[in-house]
């Protein structure tokens, strides 16, 4: 097993989607058209707000973090955490966040956004507009400054991402100017549909990644920020011998990535979260092509404008007399995960890792914005 | 292997076998099995099952085991097991056979065409096919299998048919609503399930199809708010490419309830309601159906299906 992993997947899917005829009628999964400059200006600054480190941070699985004592101003004691990552300017956080059982804070506010999904267990919100009973999969945000009470049952674990430093002001009323109507309030994934496009918005020409199912959990309403779920799976047919026109093509985004790996069929066990040579796909990033494990229960924030996916082509494998791979074509494969992005999502796609673009840590505060100029990517070439 | 058969009743087993295989001449069927024509043959689990031989004059002997078994007209679903260097030189079958790799691979004809390829034949149309590593082909016969060795077709064979091999990539994926109308409710919009159309016989509307369906949700077709329960005009096959899936069939006899894994087969009669609110996957599913002739999907609020209770077969 190599450690591609998850995007294996999603690329795999590519590969099977990609020799498809055009639609006779009907909607048809086809491969993207490469014209892909983003349909909205690229914002000059912003990007920082959301920033990690480095262009690439990834951790394979959530347990390679040790837990800690999340302690703030204000905040009330008794919780644990795993921190993810942080913005070294903002102070933002990704944390997993432990509650214990009979766990509670009175009513009160945090000075930044709060977004919540519970990973198992129980968290009751209490806000204005009464009681959110939050269970296994929910998700809830709550913009800076809304005022909230919260309790916990049996107890709860949540991925949690606080837009700033964390505290806590304890209040019976929200804060002044809270955007409440960017509220989200109790989203569950075992209630909602997945769907390929609209009302997930279009991150490209040609229709959206082919065989990626969505479900947007929240749209910001100022900022377009989004949060959101993709679940792809897989069948071990092996891939078309005939050449792609994705083949070469790695995508870029103008807002960073984040990924977290709540379920599906690949678990990572070994804390590899050094980048490995990777020659024809991984991402760009500062050690040339790399490759990070990633599987169930992994995490990586992705910088803005790190090209990932195919960033070669690959010669093609050797097959056995009967048309599969040499070595097998893998196995069966499923998972879903939780995304979030900032600014609005758009993709495009460059031939190799000789561009520059996207945003980077400098150091002491200070960050580096590459033009988004990329080399567009062409199939003909 | 935890149950063994002792000798004695293997012998009795046999004999019935031969008797059996005798009473049908070159036919071979396995006496215990279920009429499908009237009867839900399902959640069958192929590694609870016994491979027997298949032997054909002509083509080395492989291993079998049968999924379904239809009384009348000797139509039947089979899992085949190919050795590794077996082959079918150039022939026909006075039957329609359909198949495809579940696992392995095959070339038809010289060409190799790697797992989940797909192939159908009518009767009387000359083909052959190998493998190199071994192969489990999944295979439909509209009547009892045979093998006649010819390098050309049977004079009046329907060779415009015939699909002489399909590799998995070439058949583009699509949303449901491409498939031909098989309802009177609308299909969902942007739905999440993929499918990709293998064979549609135009004139009886007979099609096998694969459908990708993610699991996790409460209403895990997709399908929006339809009634739970769903039967068709027409009869129903599936096996289980990947993944998992829990169902109910709402039969003469009341509501059974089970789960598929991989390999996991069904042959439901036309008339019979499936759905019910056990109806869950819990990673995906991705299933490969067949739908006979007149493929019409009606949905119910409930399985006590008037069809279903008093005559105990189907009505449409």
């Amino acid at each position: 097993m190599n450690s591609l992993g998850w995007i294996r997947v999603p690329v795999a899917l590519a590969v099977v989607f990609m020799c498809v005829t055009p639609p006779a009628y009907s909607q048809e999964f086809g491969p993207p058209t490469v014209d892909q400059a983003p349909p909205f200006p690229v914002p000059e600054e912003g990007y920082e707000v959301e920033g990690r480190p480095g262009l690439m941070l990834s951790i394979p699985n959530i347990k390679f973090v040790a837990w800690e004592s999340f302690d703030g101003p204000g905040i009330p004691a008794g919780l644990q955490r795993r921190l993810l990552s942080e913005s070294p300017t903002m102070g933002a956080v990704s944390q997993i966040t432990y509650v214990p059982a009979g766990w509670s804070h009175p009513a009160g506010y945090h000075d930044v956004d709060n977004e919540i999904f519970v990973l198992e267990g129980d968290l009751t919100i209490s806000d204005g507009a009464g009681d959110e009973k939050l269970t296994k999969y929910s998700y809830s945000y709550m913009p800076a400054g809304q005022m909230h009470g919260m309790k916990s049952r049996q107890g709860a674990v949540l991925l949690q991402w606080l837009k700033g430093k964390p505290d806590f002001v304890a209040s019976n009323r929200d804060k002044k100017g809270t955007r409440a109507y960017a509220r989200v309030r109790d989203w569950n994934r075992f209630q909602k549909p997945w769907y390929v496009n609209e009302p997930f918005p279009d991150y490209r020409t040609g229709g959206n990644f082919p065989g990626y199912l969505h479900a947007l959990m929240r749209q910001d309403p100022d900022t377009g920020e989004m949060t959101w779920m993709t679940f792809v799976s897989s069948i071990p047919a092996p891939p078309s011998s005939e050449a792609g026109n994705f083949g070469g093509g790695a995508e870029v985004h103008p807002s960073f990535e984040e990924y977290f790996f709540p379920e599906g069929s690949r678990y990572t066990e070994v804390d590899d979260r050094e980048p490995h040579k990777s020659q024809y796909r991984g991402e760009c990033v500062e050690q040339g092509v790399s490759t990070y494990k990633r599987g169930t229960r992994g995490y990586f924030w992705r910088a803005a404008g790190v090209a990932h996916g195919t960033v070669a082509q690959a010669p093609p494998r050797p097959r056995d007399g009967d048309g599969n791979l040499v070595g097998g074509n893998g196995e069966a494969g499923w998972g879903w995960t939780l995304v979030r992005t900032g600014t609005q999502l758009w993709a495009t796609y460059v031939t190799d890792c000789t561009y520059e673009t996207g945003i980077e840590y400098m150091g002491e505060g200070r960050w580096r914005k590459y033009d988004y100029d990329v080399p567009r990517y062409d199939p003909q070439k | 292997m935890i149950t063994r058969i002792r000798p004695g009743s293997r012998l009795l087993l046999c004999s019935a076998l031969l008797i059996t295989t005798m009473a049908f001449g070159q036919d071979f069927r396995i006496p215990e099995s279920r009429d499908r024509a009237t009867e839900f043959v399902g959640f069958v689990q192929p590694d609870r099952l016994y491979w027997r031989p298949l032997t054909l004059s002509g083509v080395q002997t492989v291993d079998f085991k049968q999924l379904s078994f239809d009384d009348k007209t000797g139509a039947r679903t089979i899992l085949v097991k190919l050795p590794p260097g077996w082959k079918q030189a150039p022939g026909f079958h006075s039957a329609d056979l359909e198949m495809i790799v579940v696992e392995g691979g095959i070339s038809i004809g010289d060409k190799p065409m790697g797992r989940y390829s797909y192939a159908y034949y009518p009767a009387g149309y000359a083909h052959s096919y190998s493998t190199e590593n071994g192969a489990t082909v999944l295979q439909w016969w509209s009547g009892a299998p045979d093998y006649v060795e010819s390098e050309t077709s049977r004079a009046g064979t329907k060779a415009g048919s015939a699909i002489d091999g399909l590799l998995y990539t070439d058949v583009p994926t699509k949303d449901p609503g491409s498939l031909p109308k098989f309802r009177d409710e609308p299909i969902m919009e942007n739905s999440p399930l993929h499918v990709k159309l293998l064979r549609l016989d135009e004139s009886t509307g007979q099609k096998t199809w694969i459908v990708t369906i993610p699991g996790g949700t409460r209403e895990m077709t997709g399908e929006g708010n339809l009634p739970l329960w769903s039967s068709s005009a027409s009869w129903q096959e599936g096996f289980l490419l990947a993944g998992d899936m829990t169902m109910a069939e709402c039969l003469p006899q009341g509501q059974a309830a089970g789960s598929y894994a991989p390999d996991g087969y069904f042959f439901r009669p036309a008339g019979i309601s499936h759905g019910g609110l056990s109806l869950y996957s819990a990673t995906f599913a991705v299933w490969l159906y067949r739908t006979g002739p007149g493929h019409w999907v009606t949905y119910h609020n409930s399985c006590a299906e008037p069809s279903a209770t008093t005559s105990g077969g189907p009505t449409r």
